[in-house]
């Protein structure tokens, strides 16, 4: 009898493998064109018509809508098989990397200027120039694979429908946020992806799922008000809020200059996980679902760190060519934020690693090493900032690894999620030897890992030295206590290598416990994707200059930095120099050695006191506050101690955040008090016009 | 009430009242008064006639129809007046502008249009007294 | 012609009203029809009277012809018209809500109670909005207060009985002391027709200078009674949680603005912004609208009954035009009629909306709406969009109320009332998100995963629909109310 041969892959692994080889090629193309490699000249010189589609005005906004139609699409064939489904938004997701593409010339122009003058009263307008289109290429490059391996994870969960729709909004809010060319744009699209995000995050509906999203949600709409009230200001003080230089006005306004900017990066930062607001970023990530914690950890965190860039290059530089030295007074502003943003960002390099040391859920460690490196990227704005004239280095090491953290950073959790689809384990403790069962998985493991510490040859390691560069500028050339922050540096680097040696070890290597003897590893779309990424990882990492040619420099060129500084430093910068390679031996090194001391004296589990957590200190004397106000309204019979809220007893103390706290003290405010002001309403009257009376009379 | 004496002299009183109400009202341009008075006149002889006969007997001979029609019909009188104004001149209630015959003061037919409004809000007033009257009553013996 | 329009909406108004009872009780379709067909006609003339006034000009309508001296006036200038204009378009949209709302305590005899009630409430806020005279304004007030609680209390059940009772105490208190207001001006000037009052008290400010200002404290603390302004909002929670969904959606949109608008023509027309400067007046406002938003919401977060939180959240966004109209710059008198126009919408969906939800599953308590989102999307949708636009999400007009209201602020140096604009933001997320999350997130009772159609009436969904493609169309292309909120606020001289 005819037996037929056991299928190791599916229709869809064919299709999306096909779709990822065309996307490669084109890719490759397109790249080694623009380039000059392999004799192949300009794509867009020798094809007119792609050159006139790139000139298209209406591009912008039709980058934005493909995503939300193709999610409306979607939901029309949700009905039917999975499969159709999924084809809808791969296709979707595919024809937004090559629409992005072709955008290349006219963001090499400087890009076009699309305005709708009068919506939402001061006019929106899109634009797409250097800046956008890095990010919009990995974005949407990040967002296809993404999606490919979201079709097998998502299998096993339910209500996958919602799940693929509320994903293309946040797609089509994150696309938004990218190519707005002013403030008001920007914050439209920045509420509209915090709020279709939360669905991704509380998809689970569990407990857990209810009280991080909450925590999540909060947060970001307290970022969006902070970048309300900057907005605000900038408009009474400056009127034009386009993504132009606006030093000029803003220095005229004295010390209102550093209210915007502190609640623009406060706004941002809360986005972008940096400390001290980075506390929903490590719960948010383990409830949520592998491929939405992929992307809330690889693109919408960059957002942030995107939006801070962008407004501080923006409105606090000088125009283009107006400036001519270093020592101009109209960097005084950006020297005195930059020196602010670096030493943030140094926090938040070293609270991250430190912590993601202890935790032994894998992704809840993933979570805090994207914070860590999230303050890598803030670092590095901070240079581009402090140093004014000479912050080249800093803007490229910082937009350089955004592109490979999202990268590895993806990889990783979808690393996680296919250990999880396979084992229904998250705590790394208790895996081990899964090299054996899932080879591809352990394979592309190992290459993110060795990304992320910043081994030559990998695409880390580029970021890492041109960061590296940037931090010892900064000592250089200005204040002398960023010595100790290379210091710092070093040692949070050796701290990540450490922390995914350990990774590797307890996953991958060592004994299998039995439960997991049995599992049978099948390759399907999860597995395409992971090697896409890793396949780009190893790209990069050995050909670190083109990117640097094709997307950064342009984009140097167009900020007001010193041209000679980006012609002597920065173009045609060789990573493989003995200097740079040889820092990374002693990292290393240092990485093996706490990793021994830690295994040997249990420094992983370590207990943190409660009240050493980050709300707890920040909320603290509002905490005593309301106790205090509870006491003196009630005496003795303050509830908080009884049994209804028990939620306020102190051993439950630390679990409860400042929100509940808040809501029981208005339950508690409201019961006492409403019933009386109901029905004391003539008293109220005659109170009022007495004072109001003695208050004219007097004044 | 099921005194004789009650019953005959009340029968006796009640067109006086309200003969004396409808003085009232149509010499309300002329003497102090007018609708309002001369309505509540006519409205409290009915309530005479509710509490000495019963709310049965009243309701037959004034009944919730009657008051419809008499409360709409009141203001409607008051506000076809009115717009008449508009059709003949220009302006709402207009009285001398729009030609109404103004006749010599202290004369029963003078003043225009303000003895047809009084007899408009007479009869208004003197049904929403009753109307009042009678549901109260009516929700008390529920 | 044109100049008669007013009068033949207040005619047509009140003849209805009271033609509506001859209907014999069986042929209650002509009444719905009927009154349909008069407020069309008038919503028409009101648009033409906008366009009119906008065109050539304000004009005045004098009663029988008589000078303003002796005789009752009607301004007729592109403020009245505007507001006129609202008021009708939301009152034609939640009539034809509630005549598919038969449930919800409406007793069948009662309906025709309810649309007579309904066509005198009207006819009195178009008087209270055209009068240019201070006493006809108080009888318009009291007509309009004595249907507002008939119209609220229109359910017979015991326990409506204290509220309505206490709402009609408080509401006479606020008339009378209105009334004691304009009795003190008529003393010093003579007249009640607002010009000549103005006129009047600028001569006798610096004469008699206690009558004036007593005058003007017991006017704006009895409008504020009215309006439902911070530490005078009690009787407005119980009233929501008694009345009808439409009731609840024409008393805190339309009826508590038209309050302020006499309190917006009382400050600037009648005093007169010299003279409320120097009692302080504006710093007054800008104090009690920051406090009465702070308050509003802290007290909506601790209620159960959905209708007593939007009681709440009400008296919180009135807050915000209060905060408006005391900023006393055009800038800000703009923002605050903005604010008229928006919270009017996103109030109106959201009362109607949670009536959808109480007319299918008679759901009131916050905490029982888990998955209600998957049976009943349409009336979920548009509360979730609605409340988005209280909490302050741009597209929707709620956005561009405190944006332009934070902008006004700041122009007129009173920088600090951004942070409450903020902290307003959170506290409406902290009570309206449970609900919305709730409603979406999590397990409906009967634990149904496709999305199923709402089981209401089209005649209840439509104006749900219809007022939500209001609240984004204005949010995101406000200059369509800001051109017309322009030319009703150059009326008034700063």
């Amino acid at each position: 009898m005819f037996q037929p041969k056991y299928k190791w892959y599916d229709n869809f692994t064919t299709l999306t493998g096909g779709l990822i080889i065309l996307g490669a090629i084109i890719l490759v193309y397109v790249l080694a064109g623009l380039n000059g490699s392999f004799g192949l000249n300009n794509p867009f010189e020798r094809f007119t018509m792609l050159k006139t589609l790139s000139e298209f005005k209406w591009m912008p906004l039709l980058i934005i809508f493909t995503p939300a139609v193709g999610g409306g699409i979607q939901l029309f064939f949700s009905r039917k098989t999975c499969y159709s489904r999924d084809t809808v938004v791969i296709v979707m997701s595919f024809s937004t990397i090559l629409m992005t593409l072709l955008m290349y010339p006219t963001a090499l122009d400087g890009g076009q200027l699309l305005s709708f003058p009068g919506f939402l009263g001061l006019g929106l307008s899109l634009k797409v120039d250097m800046l956008s289109l890095v990010m919009l290429l990995i974005t949407s490059i990040l967002w296809f694979l993404v999606m490919v391996y979201a079709h097998a994870y998502m299998i096993k969960e339910k209500r996958c429908n919602r799940f693929f729709f509320f994903m293309a909004l946040t797609y089509s809010s994150v696309l938004g946020t990218l190519v707005s060319a002013d403030l008001l744009t920007m914050f439209l699209f920045f509420e509209m992806m915090t709020i279709t995000s939360y669905m991704l995050v509380t998809h689970g509906q569990k407990e857990e799922s209810y009280s991080a999203g909450y925590n999540y949600i909060f947060m970001g709409l307290l970022g969006g008000f902070a970048i309300f009230v900057a907005l605000v200001l900038m408009v009474v003080y400056v009127g034009d809020l386009s993504f132009t230089s606006a030093i000029v006005a803003l220095q005229a306004t004295g010390s209102i200059r550093y209210w915007i900017i502190g609640l623009l990066v406060m706004g941002f930062g809360i986005k972008a996980g940096m400390a001290p607001v980075h506390v929903w970023l490590p719960r948010a990530h383990p409830v949520a679902p592998t491929p939405a914690s992929a992307l809330l950890s690889g693109i919408m965190i960059k957002v942030g760190a995107y939006g801070v860039l962008r407004v501080a290059t923006s409105y606090y530089f000088p125009v283009k060519n107006t400036v001519d030295s270093r020592f101009d007074p109209i960097w005084l502003t950006s020297e005195t934020i930059g020196f602010s943003i670096i030493w943030l960002g140094m926090i938040t390099m070293a609270i991250g690693v430190f912590l993601a040391l202890q935790q032994s859920n894998i992704k809840r460690m993933l979570a805090y090493h994207s914070i860590s490196q999230m303050g890598y990227i803030v670092m590095g704005i901070g240079v581009a900032l402090y140093l004014g004239y000479y912050g080249a280095m800093g803007f490229a090491g910082s937009l350089y690894h955004i592109i490979n953290h999202a990268l590895f950073k993806s990889l990783l959790f979808m690393v996680a999620g296919s250990v999880y689809l396979h084992t229904r384990e998250n705590d790394m403790y208790k895996l081990g030897g899964l090299w054996r069962k899932l080879p591809l998985s352990a394979t592309v493991a190992l290459i993110a890992a060795l990304g992320i510490s910043g081994i030559p040859l990998f695409n880390g390691f580029v970021s890492k030295t041109i960061l590296h560069h940037g931090i010892v500028e900064a000592y250089e050339y200005g204040h002398a206590s960023f010595r100790y922050a290379e210091w710092i540096f070093i040692v949070i680097s050796a701290g990540t290598v450490c922390s995914f040696i350990k990774l590797y070890y307890y996953v991958f290597l060592g004994k299998m416990p039995d439960i997991y003897k049995s599992i049978k590893p099948k390759l399907n779309s999860l597995d395409v994707s992971m090697a896409a990424i890793a396949m780009m990882i190893l790209f990069i990492g050995l050909n670190p200059s083109l990117i640097l040619d094709l997307f950064i420099i342009p984009e140097l060129r167009v900020i007001s930095y010193d041209p000679q500084f980006i012609n002597t430093y920065i173009v045609g910068m060789s990573v493989f120099t003995v200097s740079d390679m040889s820092i990374m031996v002693p990292i290393v090194i240092l990485g093996f050695l706490i990793f021994i001391a830690g295994t040997k004296f249990h420094l992983f589990h370590l207990k943190l006191p409660g009240w050493l957590r980050i709300e707890y200190i920040f909320f603290y004397p509002s905490f005593h506050l309301m106790r205090g106000a509870c006491r003196l309204l009630y005496g003795d019979q303050c509830p908080i101690d009884k049994k209804e809220y028990f939620k306020m007893d102190i051993k439950h103390n630390y679990d409860v955040g400042f929100l509940d706290r808040f809501v029981v003290l208005s339950h508690m405010f409201d019961k006492r008090f409403e019933k009386k002001i109901i029905n004391s309403d003539a008293l109220i009257y005659t109170i009022l016009i007495t004072l109001v009376i003695i208050i004219m009379m007097f004044v | 009430m099921n005194d004789i004496i009650v019953k005959s002299i009340t029968r006796l009183v009640i067109p006086f009242l309200q003969l004396y109400g409808i003085y009232i009202i149509l010499h309300g341009h002329i003497s102090p008064g007018g609708g309002f008075s001369g309505g509540a006149l006519i409205g409290s002889s009915l309530i005479l006639y509710t509490l000495v006969f019963g709310v049965d007997r009243a309701q037959k001979k004034f009944s919730h129809r009657v008051s419809e029609i008499a409360e709409s019909g009141g203001i409607l009188l008051y506000l076809f007046v009115g717009a008449l104004g508009i059709a003949l001149t220009g302006n709402f209630l207009s009285n001398k502008a729009a030609g109404f015959p103004l006749g010599e003061l202290g004369s029963l037919l003078s003043g225009g249009i303000i003895p047809v409004l009084m007899i408009g809000i007479g009869i208004k007033v003197a049904s929403t007294m009753i109307t009042l009257f009678h549901v109260l009553i009516q929700e008390e013996s529920q | 012609m044109i100049e008669q329009l007013p009068i033949i909406n207040l005619i047509l108004l009140l003849t209805t009203a009271l033609v509506i009872p001859l209907f014999k009780k069986q042929r209650f379709m002509v009444t719905l029809i009927l009154s349909f067909v008069v407020l069309f006609i008038v919503w028409l003339s009101a648009l033409y009277l906008l366009y009119h006034v906008n065109t050539t000009g304000a004009f005045y309508y004098r009663f029988g012809g008589y000078s303003p001296t002796i005789g009752l006036e009607l301004l007729i200038n592109p403020f009245s018209a505007l507001f006129t204009f609202f008021v009708i378009t939301l009152l034609m949209i939640i009539f034809i809500y509630s005549t598919a709302d038969a449930s919800d305590g409406i007793h069948e005899r009662e309906y025709g109670r309810y649309y007579i009630l309904m066509f005198i409430l009207l006819f009195a806020m178009f008087g209270i909005i055209y009068t240019n005279d201070l006493f006809n304004t108080y009888v318009f007030m009291e007509i309009l207060s004595i249907t507002t609680c008939a119209i609220i209390s229109i359910k017979r059940k015991k326990k409506n009985y204290a509220a309505a009772f206490r709402y009609v105490m408080l509401n006479e208190m606020g008339s009378l002391s209105y009334l004691f207001g304009v009795a003190l001006l008529y003393m010093v000037t003579g007249y009640t027709n607002i010009e000549l009052v103005f006129q009047g008290v600028q001569d006798v400010w610096v004469i008699y200078p206690t009558n004036i200002i007593i005058a003007a404290i017991f006017m704006i603390v009895g409008l504020g009674l009215k309006a439902a302004i911070f530490p005078l909002h009690i009787w407005l929670p119980d009233a929501h949680s008694a009345a009808p969904s439409s009731s609840s959606a024409i008393l805190s949109a339309i009826v508590v603005k038209v309050y302020l608008i006499i309190l917006v023509k009382v400050l600037f027309s009648v005093f007169g912004i010299t003279i409320i400067e120097a009692l302080h007046i504006p710093s007054l406002l800008m104090v009690i609208g920051a406090v009465g938003i702070v308050m509003g919401s802290f007290f909506a977060i601790a209620q159960h009954d959905i209708k007593r939180m939007l009681g709440y959240s009400s008296v919180a966004q009135i807050g915000y035009i209060v905060l408006g109209i005391g900023l006393a710059s055009s800038l800000g008198l703009r923002i605050a009629f903005y604010h008229v126009f928006s919270h009017g919408i996103m109030k109106s969906v959201l009362f109607l909306s949670v009536g959808a939800v109480i007319y299918q599953r008679n759901l009131r308590k916050v905490t029982a709406y888990n998955g209600i989102g998957y049976m009943m999307p349409l009336s979920i949708g548009m509360f979730t969009l609605a409340a988005l636009g209280m909490i302050g999400i741009p597209l929707t007009s709620g956005f561009i109320s405190k944006f332009n209201l934070g902008i006004a602020a700041l122009d007129g140096g009173q920088g600090i009332y951004i942070i409450i604009l903020v902290v307003s933001g959170i506290l409406n997320a902290i009570y309206y998100l449970p609900i919305i999350i709730a409603a979406f997130l999590r397990e409906n009772p009967e634990n149904q995963i496709y999305v199923s159609k709402d089981k209401v009436p089209l005649l209840m969904i439509m104006p749900i629909l219809i007022l939500g493609a209001f609240i984004v169309i204005i949010g995101v292309y406000p200059a369509i109310i800001f051109d017309l909120v322009d030319s009703a606020v150059s009326t008034f001289s700063f």
